[in-house]
Order: C-alpha cells, then sequence, then structure tokens
C-alpha cells in the first residue's frame, strides 16, 4: 500500500506533465461519451456539448478537483505559492526589511543575551561538589564597628583547622607574581602558593601527571616542583605529555613540572603555575592565606559559619583584639548568583520578545490594510477563500523562515562580540559561549509564531470581507476597531521600551553610583601599570630606586601626562591586599589599640599628586628623603586621628616594625595627607615612607619593595598613553617588564563584575526596545500615510503648505509617543518596588532617569515619523487625485 | 439529490463505485451511467466528483486502470477492481448492511 502511494506521489511530482495529460484526456473523452450519447438522444450538437460540460460540472473545475486529489498537488501548490510569496515580498522592500530586523532583533539578540548570561550565571564551577566548598574570610572590626573582610593569618588558619568538626578540608593559597624564563620571552605570570590538601579541598585532579607529595609539601619552595596550567603548558610546552619532569624556570629558580591542570582552570583568578608551601604555625603574619573550604558532607553553609564565629571568638580572646570568621560560598565568589540576576534577564527578555512579537502585529495589520484592495479583487475574480488565506501564510511563512534565519545569524555574530563584553573575572570558567539551543528555538518559536497566527488572523479577516464593499469604498473598510488596535499596538510598544530604558537606565546609574563610592582618590583618568622589579637585574636598592625615579620622570614628560608617581602595594582589588606593618609608637595612643598597626606603602614624591591625595598638614616627600636622609614618614588622617586623637602628629615619631625590634629607626612625622579607600586591607591607618630612603633600610628581595605600581594621571582619555609610558620605560631600562595595564577605575570594577555585566546587557535590552518602538512608530505611519496619499494629493493641491502637512504627521506619531511614554512611566512607577530592591544606591523612582528616558523617546518618536512624514508631501498631488 | 457530498455520502459514492466496477471494468462516464441506471435515477452523483473517487480509490489499490478503446473507438481510461478492491467491497458491504439494519431497528420501535 505504502509503496503505491509513493508510486503515485513520483508520478505527482516528477511526471506531473504526463498525468495532468491523461487527467485532461480522461476527462475530455467523458465530455464526448456524455455528448455522444446526448446527440444519439436527438440533441443537437452545440446543446449536447454544453450540457455534457455543465454535467461534469465545468471543464476547469473538474480538473480543478481531480488536480487537488493528486497526490504531490499539495507540495507542488507550496511551491508555487512560496515562489509567488517571495516575489510579492520583493515588492515591498520596507515592509520585508522592518519585519526582518524585528525578528533578527527579537530572536537573534534576545537568544544570545540569554544565553550568554545564562552560561555565565549558570556555568559549572570547575570544582567537585561545589556547593560545600567556601571562601573563609578573616573579618576585622575596626574602631568604629566597621567590618572589614580580608585573609587569614596562620593562625586562624591553624585555629581553625584544629578546632573545627565541620570543616572536612581546607587549605590555603598565597599570590605570588614570577618571572617565567625560558625559550622565548621572559613573561610575568601570576602564580600561587599552595598549602597540603590543596587539590582535595577543592575537588580537582590534575589532568596530566600527579599533585604534590607530603614531603613537597613539607619542603615548600625548596622543593621545587610546580603544577601548571593547561593553558601555560598548551603555550610553552605544545601540551606534550613530555612536558612532565621538564624544568620550569621561575624568579632565575628551577622547578620541576609535576603535573598540569584541567583546561580552563586557572583559579585563583589567572593563576597559571602552582607551587607548594607550608604554613607555619604561630606566625601573626602575612595574613594573606585565602582559604577555600569544604564543609562536610550534609552540614550546612549557617551551621559552619556559626562553628567558625565561636572560633573566632575564642581566637580573638587569645590575641586581644576582635576579629571574626565568615564563610562565603564560592558560587558568590565566582559571582555566579543566578536568583537575581536571571529574574531580571528573563524579565528583560520578556519584554523585547513582547515587544518583537507586537511590532510584528502592527506590520502585519498595516501592511494587511494596505493590501486589503487586492484581496478584495482576488476574491471577486473567483480565488477560493482557502487559496487566499494559504497564500496570505506562505508569505508569512516565507518571511518568517527569513526572519528566522537571519535571527541565528545575528544570534552567532551578536554570541561572539558579546562573549567579549563578559568582565573577565567572570569569563575565567566559561570560555566557549554558545547559543542556548533551547533558548533560541524557544525566542524563534514565539517570533515566529507571533508572526504566523497574526498573519491567519489577517488573511482570515481579509478573506471573509465582502468584495463588493472593499472595492467600491477605495478599500478601506478594515474597520475602525482594526486602526485602534494597530493604536494601542504602537502605544504598547513605547510602554516597553519605556519601561526597559528606565530598568537600564536605573541599573546604570546605580552601578556608576556604587563604582564611584568614594575610594577618596580620582579613579577616572589614572592608568595603573605594574612593575617587575624582582629578580637579578634589580638587586640593590639603589639600583631599584634609580630606575623608579627616573622612569617616572621620563613618565611625567610625556605629554597629556599630568602627574606620575610609583607606589608599592596600590589596592586594586583581586590582587594582593595590604598586610598591616606593626607599628611602634611614641606619643599619646588611643589606649584602645593594643598594639598599633598600618599599612604601610613606599611612594615617590609625585604619588600623592598623581592620585589626587590632599595634603592636609605638613609636606609631602621631596629631595631630601633619599638613602641616608633623616628618616621620615607621612602618614594619613585614619592614623593622625586614631594614635594623635586630637593632636598635631606633625613633628611626632614612630617606629616602623615590631616593639621589640631595637634596631629600626625612628621615623619623623613629616605630614598628614587625606585617606583613600582600602576595600581589600584589614585597616584605614597607612604610614607611608619615600621609596628611596626606605628601600635602601629594608632587605633587598623583600616584596614591599619588588612589588612596585606606576600610576599616571593624564589630563583626558590619553590614546597614546600606554605606548608613550612602555617607550618611556625602554629608554630608562629595556629590560623592565610592565604588566597588569589597566585603567583604574576599570580594576576597581572587578568585583561588580557581575554587575556590570547585568547593567551592560539591560542595557542592550533597553537600546533593542528603543530600535524595536521605533520600528513600531514608523511601520504604522508608514502605512496610514500610504492610505491617505490621496488625502494629502488633494490637500495639496488645494494649496496646504507642505510644513504644516509634515506636521501634522509627526505630531500624529507623536502623540503617540507620549501616550506610549506616559503608560511606559506608570508602568515602571508601578514596578520600582521590585526594581528597588536590586538598586543600591539609586532610588528607582529617580527623576533624573525618567526625564532622560522620556526626552529620548520623544526625540526618537520624532525622528520615526519624519520619513513618513516627508512621504506624505512629495505626493504628486494630480497622480494622487487621479487615483481617487 | 446530494448537491454537496459530506464524508457519509463520500464513503457511499466509493462503496457504489466499487460495485458497479465489480461487475465489469467501467470508464468515468460508463460507471456514472451505471449508477444512474441501477438507481433507476434516485440517486444522482455530480460527475465532477466521481473522478476524483475513482483516483482516490485507484491510489489506495481498490482498482487499477489501464486505457482502451470504447465501442466508438474513442481513448477512455477503463478501472477495474483488484483483488484488495473485492476484500474492501466485501467488507463496506457487510458494514453498510449492519448500519441500514440497525437504522431500521431504531425506526420501527419508535
Amino acid at each position: 500500500m505504502r509503496l503505491r502511494r509513493l508510486r503515485f506521489l513520483w508520478r505527482g511530482l516528477v511526471r506531473r506533465r504526463r498525468v495532468e495529460r491523461e487527467a485532461a484526456e480522461e476527462l475530455e473523452s467523458f465530455l464526448e461519451l456524455a455528448a455522444a450519447e446526448r446527440i444519439r438522444r436527438g440533441e443537437d450538437h452545440g446543446e449536447a456539448r454544453r450540457a455534457a460540460r455543465l454535467e461534469l460540472g465545468g471543464l476547469e473545475p473538474a480538473r480543478e478537483r481531480l488536480r487537488n486529489e493528486r497526490v504531490g498537488y499539495a507540495i507542488e501548490t507550496l511551491a508555487r505559492d512560496l515562489r509567488l510569496a517571495v516575489r510579492r515580498i520583493r515588492r515591498q522592500p520596507g515592509f520585508a526589511f522592518v519585519a526582518l530586523v524585528t525578528l533578527a532583533l527579537g530572536i537573534g539578540a534576545n537568544a544570545a543575551i540569554f544565553s550568554t548570561v545564562r552560561a555565565v550565571l549558570l556555568s559549572p564551577l570547575p570544582f567537585a561538589e561545589s556547593e560545600r566548598l567556601a571562601r573563609l574570610y578573616r573579618v576585622a572590626v575596626d574602631s568604629e564597628g566597621g567590618r572589614r573582610e580580608t585573609s587569614l593569618t596562620p593562625v586562624f588558619f591553624h585555629a581553625v583547622r584544629q578546632r573545627s568538626s565541620l570543616i572536612e578540608s581546607m587549605a590555603a593559597q598565597r599570590h605570588a607574581n614570577l618571572t617565567l624564563a625560558g625559550e622565548g620571552d621572559p613573561e610575568r605570570i601570576a602564580g600561587t602558593r599552595v598549602s597540603a590538601g590543596w587539590l582535595e579541598t577543592l575537588g580537582v585532579s590534575p589532568a596530566l601527571g600527579r599533585g604534590f607529595t607530603a614531603e613537597e609539601q613539607r619542603l615548600g619552595d625548596a622543593a621545587r616542583v610546580a603544577m601548571i596550567a593547561h593553558g601555560l603548558w598548551q603555550r610553552r610546552f605544545a601540551g606534550e605529555t613530555l612536558a612532565l619532569g621538564r624544568p620550569l624556570v621561575l624568579d632565575q629558580r628551577t622547578y620541576t613540572i609535576v603535573g598540569v591542570l584541567p583546561p580552563e582552570f586557572r583559579y585563583p583568578y589567572g593563576s597559571e603555575v602552582w607551587i607548594p608551601t607550608s604554613i607555619p604555625h604561630g606566625a601573626s603574619s602575612p595574613g594573606d592565606l585565602n582559604t577555600p573550604i569544604r564543609i562536610r558532607n550534609g552540614v550546612t553553609m549557617a551551621a559552619a559559619a556559626r562553628e567558625l564565629e565561636a572560633i573566632a571568638a575564642e581566637v580573638s580572646r587569645e590575641l586581644g583584639r576582635d576579629f571574626g570568621l565568615t564563610p562565603r560560598p564560592m558560587r558568590i565568589e565566582f559571582q555566579r548568583d543566578p536568583e537575581r540576576s536571571i529574574a531580571l534577564l528573563a524579565a528583560a527578555v520578556g519584554c523585547v520578545l513582547l515587544l518583537a512579537c507586537v511590532n510584528l502585529a502592527v506590520l502585519l495589520l498595516a501592511r494587511g490594510e494596505a493590501r486589503e484592495r487586492e484581496f478584495a479583487l482576488r476574491a471577486a475574480l473567483g480565488g477560493g477563500r482557502t487559496r487566499l488565506v494559504r497564500q496570505l501564510l506562505s508569505e508569512n511563512v516565507v518571511l518568517a523562515t527569513a526572519g528566522g534565519a537571519v535571527g541565528l545569524g545575528v544570534a552567532w555574530a551578536a554570541n561572539r562580540w558579546l562573549a567579549q563584553l563578559i568582565p573577565s573575572r567572570l569569563g575565567e570558567v566559561v570560555e566557549a559561549v554558545r547559543v542556548d539551543g533551547g533558548v533560541l528555538l524557544a525566542t524563534a518559536g514565539l517570533c515566529l509564531g507571533t508572526g504566523v497566527a497574526f498573519g491567519l488572523m489577517l488573511a482570515l479577516r481579509l478573506s471573509s470581507t465582502r468584495p463588493s464593499e472593499s472595492l467600491r469604498a477605495g478599500g478601506r473598510q478594515l474597520g475602525s476597531r482594526a486602526h485602534r488596535l494597530l493604536d494601542l499596538l504602537v502605544i504598547t510598544e513605547v510602554a516597553l521600551a519605556t519601561v526597559l530604558l528606565v530598568a537600564a537606565g536605573l541599573i546604570g546609574s546605580d552601578l556608576r553610583r556604587q563604582l564611584a563610592a568614594n575610594v577618596g582618590y580620582d579613579a577616572a583618568s589614572l592608568t595603573h601599570f605594574q612593575l617587575g622589579l624582582s629578580g637579578d637585574r634589580y638587586v640593590g636598592p639603589e639600583r631599584r630606586a634609580l630606575t623608579l625615579s627616573r622612569l617616572v620622570e621620563r613618565v611625567e614628560a610625556v605629554s597629556g601626562v599630568e602627574a606620575a608617581g610609583v607606589t608599592t602595594l596600590h589596592p586594586v582589588p583581586g590582587r594582593r591586599a595590604n598586610m598591616g606593618t606593626v607599628v611602634g609608637l611614641v606619643g599619646s595612643i588611643d589606649p584602645a589599640a593594643a598594639t598599633p598597626v598600618a599599612n604601610r606603602r613606599l611612594v615617590t614624591p609625585g604619588y600623592f599628586r598623581a592620585l589626587g591625595l590632599t595634603l592636609e598638614r605638613g609636606r609631602g616627600f621631596d629631595h631630601r628623603d633619599l638613602a641616608g636622609g633623616e628618616p621620615v614618614v607621612i602618614i594619613n588622617r585614619a592614623a593622625a586621628r586614631r594614635f594623635w586623637r586630637g593632636e598635631d602628629p606633625v613633628g611626632r615619631r614612630l617606629r616602623i616594625g615590631p616593639p621589640e625590634d631595637e634596631a629600626s629607626a625612628w621615623h619623623t612625622i613629616v605630614g598628614v595627607v587625606s585617606d583613600m579607600a582600602e576595600p581589600y586591607a584589614a585597616l584605614p591607618e597607612t604610614v607611608y615612607q619615600s621609596y628611596p630612603q626606605a628601600s635602601s633600610s629594608l632587605p633587598p628581595d623583600s616584596w614591599i619593595t619588588t612589588s612596585a605600581a606606576l600610576l599616571v594621571r593624564t589630563g583626558r582619555e590619553s590614546v597614546g598613553l600606554i605606548a608613550a609610558v612602555r617607550s618611556a620605560a625602554r629608554e630608562v631600562d629595556a629590560g623592565l617588564p610592565l604588566y597588569d595595564i589597566a585603567r583604574v577605575d576599570d580594576l576597581l570594577a572587578e568585583p561588580h563584575a557581575g554587575q556590570l555585566l547585568g547593567a551592560r546587557m539591560v542595557a542592550a535590552f533597553g537600546l533593542f526596545g528603543l530600535l524595536l518602538a521605533a520600528l513600531g512608530i514608523y511601520g504604522v505611519l508608514a502605512c496610514s500615510v500610504g492610505r491617505r496619499l490621496p488625502e494629502f494629493g488633494v490637500r495639496l493641491a488645494l494649496g496646504a503648505r507642505p510644513a504644516e502637512l509634515r506636521r501634522s504627521v509627526v505630531l500624529h506619531g507623536l502623540r503617540r509617543t507620549a501616550l506610549g511614554l506616559a503608560a511606559g512611566a506608570i508602568a515602571a512607577l508601578a514596578v520600582s518596588p521590585l526594581l528597588g530592591r536590586i538598586l543600591a544606591a539609586v532610588s528607582p523612582r529617580d527623576p533624573r532617569v525618567f526625564a532622560v528616558v522620556a526626552s529620548v523617546l520623544l526625540a526618537v518618536g520624532v525622528l520615526a515619523s519624519w520619513l513618513p512624514a516627508l512621504r506624505a508631501t512629495r505626493v504628486d498631488p494630480a497622480a494622487a487625485l487621479r487615483a481617487e | 439529490m446530494a448537491k454537496n457530498e459530506g464524508d457519509l455520502l463520500q464513503g457511499t459514492l466509493d462503496l457504489l463505485l466499487l460495485r458497479t466496477v465489480s461487475l465489469e471494468p467501467l470508464h468515468g462516464y460508463g460507471a456514472l451511467q451505471r449508477l444512474t441506471q441501477i438507481t433507476r435515477g434516485e440517486l444522482r452523483f455530480q460527475a465532477g466528483s466521481v473522478f476524483p473517487a475513482l483516483y482516490r480509490l485507484e491510489r489506495d489499490g481498490y482498482l487499477e486502470s489501464s486505457w482502451g478503446q470504447t465501442e466508438n473507438k474513442r481513448r477512455a481510461r477503463y478501472y477495474r477492481l483488484t483483488a484488495a478492491g473485492r476484500e474492501k467491497l466485501e467488507a463496506e458491504e457487510s458494514a453498510w448492511r449492519k448500519t441500514s439494519q440497525a437504522i431500521a431497528r431504531v425506526l420501527e420501535a419508535t
């Protein structure tokens, strides 16, 4: 049976002409036979023939009915319909363009954005059972009760390790910047020193080779072994298995590679090499241990947090200073906190999708109205209703398919572009963001479904109007109900766009407010260059100091540079935090401060000016403060307030180092400078020393002197700054590596990477919404103008001024825009409680944002109305009158 | 006289066509004539619906066709019953009889 049908199908499609011929012959033979019978009965020839045809019901209709039965006919008509549809669409390029853009944005952009953010938010962490992982923070409570989160000291590390029963395993990490030498250029890479149990705690196994043995962990750096990242393995060792056992030269020391970690694993952020280390007991500093912990199976994070607080209380008692311990789930550490962001994202996607669908509906309705006459004609000429509906539908299907294809292309292209927008902090694990098939399907389905549904609705309505009515009245009878529907749709579009833009505006300004939140110095137009001053090249402190002062001199000579200064440890998120140095003081001290501790920084004279810190008392560093000169320090306001309450600290003395250390020199305070936020340090108090002076008194390879950053302030966005600074550095010392080059405000924004991504995406949505709304306004007005062309022609002929006509059209569009704007504003205010929950620094009813959005939308409304308005005035009055 | 063929009537047409063709191979006009003849003019079918029905029956394998010559030496397509067609005819006939008996019973009961 199936075979038979297939054979018929084959015949129907391939042997079409023959089948048609035979069918014609068969019907023809019927006619002859019927006529012959009639003639035999005595009828006239002509009469007989006619009667026979009537009996058949007309030759053509009979042929048509037979054709309809033919297997494969449906396919043939479909093919023909599609071809016709394509031709018809090409004759309406404007409409087609707008429809395609709508689909491209609605499907493609939406799917791309959604996939990107979802990939970031839901991407799995590179650890096993990551819900049990957290990062442990030590909380320092300052004198005003403010809490600051910072890394652990060895005391706390061991205390937790010994006393916790809820923690299954824990490890410590320490950041290290290292110079990698060997074949190829020397590179400055980020490394991590890890304590025993690190791989087990994180739940990671090396992709190649092994982790560190207990003995190697005990020896620490002296074991001279290392694990390397997958990327490094590919880059430097071409991914050969033989890389295991090969030497790796870091900071002039040779390590043996024992393992390669899995691809895309670079935890902590950016780390490419891992070296074993051990954490000595009893040391109270340095407090730079990044501590991942894994809690036991079945234990909640809250329970672990309570236990940790208890341990912290014990240790605080022993230390005599108040500290807390708090775990932060690794998911949040990695800023994959999906709930809030996904909800927001889904809402935005929904809005844009709705907009796109409404836009499509508007387009189809408006377009359909214009073609009512055409369809009335076709109906009157005998096109069956099914046929008409099918034709209209095929047009929509063609548009939908083309739009879907365009949407796919847009999704793919936007995807690659969007991947760049992912703040690098978040992209550490997400290497390849693919367009989510499911999302694409859903958005495509929605958009195309709308298009087809509205097309069908339109087709049914058009094919059911009485042809005579439509033809008679000049084809304007789609009904006032449809007009009102169109208006309503456009107003809805504008309202949706308003809501999106308001949300985008609020989130954007909220983020900006948070980022600018007082860091105490001017982060804009400040560029950061990390200098690699370690290794044999810069052994002597004099050498380093000289290099730095010459560098600063050269850089300040670069045009556009206002000031430049060097500092050790500029507080940049994610990098090493300041660790407090104990300070011995003379003079009145706040009795509550048991052991005065402050941050220590070595700076060059131009530093304060470069950062925009103000000198409140005394003087800055100058040419007097060199090696061998009188030891001086500058302190910040917080230190002055804390350690010399109510007194002028200038002229007082302090000693840097533990009080027991008698050998350390007494420094005189020569100035007080304003405060700078130290978000990643435990302390607000800072002591500044002059780099040339201090570095000579410190051990030669002390990290504090080798980790130096150059900060350059420029007048405006200085495009060639980086190149200029590089060449200045080359002049001073050709081998000085510059790395971690970034704008300081970008660096400060890094921890807000998740919010930044969200804000950027919402802004993108707002833009799409605006575009779609503009298209909608344009589409409706274009069709309305097109419909009223005869009217405009008459008015022009009667002497109306073109400017007036233009104005009336633009006002028409503007009125719709204003209505939509009002509706949108009300909607935005209605959802402001929801928005308020995600905004931190800005009110959800911020009038400034609303004002900006309103003006943008009105401007866009005018623009979108402009083209149709022009068209209205370009009418040739005579031609218009004739058509009427 | 049925003006438009509903499903019921169409199925009936199929059955009747199968029956008439079962007696001897017929072309479209002949089948129509035979039907009118046998029903003594009670049932008239539109010629325009006979040909699609014949095509369908052939497509579904109950009939097969071949070109032949009429008495007047005209070319016409003749349809004859296949084995499957014969089975179908018997099945449809018994189904029809059952249905009409059931209807008769209902009518007699009320």
